[in-house]
């Protein structure tokens, strides 16, 4: 480019008076500005490729309530285990031997990759066997 | 605009038929000519996935035209990092050269001539300077401005007319080489 003050306008950045002006009595720069047009127009004749591809297949993000209700109702479950205390009917054992233990611990298969709820069922897990120790 | 936005705000499945249909082969070339061919039908699908996932949280403060071509330059850089980690982004080049303009499909040409010159314009931006593809791609593909260009690749307006002024004069020898203009 033999101009280069005008550099805006010749990648079509701008369009100023002034250039409009200039190129008017600037053979080169007319050359510029029609070689560039014709560099663009031929990029845009030139790219045509379509997009073939099928529509991606897009999911909604799954909502997990329903395990989580589900944990939320077997926590509750145990809770009223403890609360029911190791005098209640709740967790007497009609077991003539005192050293079996009184729970049994339920298969927590769907929660098994949830750190924060398996260390919840843990927490309770080790308070109910605290229990069962002191009524020993 | 506003209503294909609340469409795909709302998750309905015909704003996205529609998103592709309006956007898919400007994505598709954007992709194609700064990633390569090889993985620009993976690379177009995942920026739908993309807007799919983050649509949510679009605000309307820019084009959205310019969010969707920003996700894809993004997509771009990724995938050309994996490919060199090393490399800086003026280093990294697409996957292939002129020769696979063979293999693009269009529409019958008028002559061989002007196949020829196709091919060779393709050719050229394929062999500019990664940064400078980018400018010229997100202009002439995303419709962006130079302001917009210069957000989103985080440099200095100037620096992105500056690189679209050398992209141009690129091309222009280039198809001067090839003896075409």
């Amino acid at each position: 480019m033999e101009c280069n003050r005008y550099v805006d306008e010749k990648i079509g950045q701008t369009d100023s008076a002034e250039f409009r002006e200039h190129r008017a009595a600037c053979e080169g720069c007319r050359r510029d500005l029609e070689e560039l047009r014709e560099v663009r127009d031929l990029y845009r004749d030139a790219s045509v490729e379509r997009y073939r591809s099928a529509m991606p297949r897009l999911r909604k993000p799954r909502t997990s309530w329903i395990p989580m209700a589900a944990a939320a109702a077997v926590l509750i479950g145990v809770f009223a285990l403890i609360l029911a205390g190791p005098g209640s009917d709740a967790v007497q054992t009609p077991s003539p031997e005192p050293s079996a233990s009184v729970f049994v611990r339920i298969p927590l298969e769907p929660w098994a990759g949830d750190r924060k709820m398996n260390s919840a069922l843990e927490d309770c897990w080790r308070r109910l066997e605290e229990l069962e120790e002191k009524r020993r | 605009m506003d209503e294909l936005i609340r469409g795909l705000q709302a998750g309905r499945p015909e704003a996205f038929e529609r998103l592709v249909r309006e956007y898919g082969d400007r994505i598709y070339r954007f992709v194609k000519r700064l990633a390569g061919e090889r993985p620009a039908d993976d690379l177009t699908q995942e920026v739908f996935i993309r807007v799919h996932r983050s649509i949510e949280s679009y605000r309307p403060e820019g084009r959205f035209e310019s969010w969707l071509f920003t996700i894809a330059n993004n997509l771009c850089i990724d995938h050309a990092r994996r490919r060199k980690p090393e490399a800086s982004l003026s280093e990294l080049a697409g996957d292939g050269g002129p020769d696979r303009f063979a293999a693009v499909s269009r529409e019958p040409l008028e002559s061989m001539e002007e196949d020829e010159r196709r091919c060779a314009i393709l050719a050229a931006v394929e062999r500019l300077p990664f940064e400078q593809r980018q400018v010229f791609l997100l202009r002439e593909e995303g419709g962006m401005s130079f302001r917009e260009i210069a957000e989103t690749m985080g440099c200095p307006l100037n620096t992105a007319l500056g690189r679209m002024h050398y992209a141009m004069e690129a091309l222009r020898k280039s198809l001067k080489a090839y003896g075409m203009q």
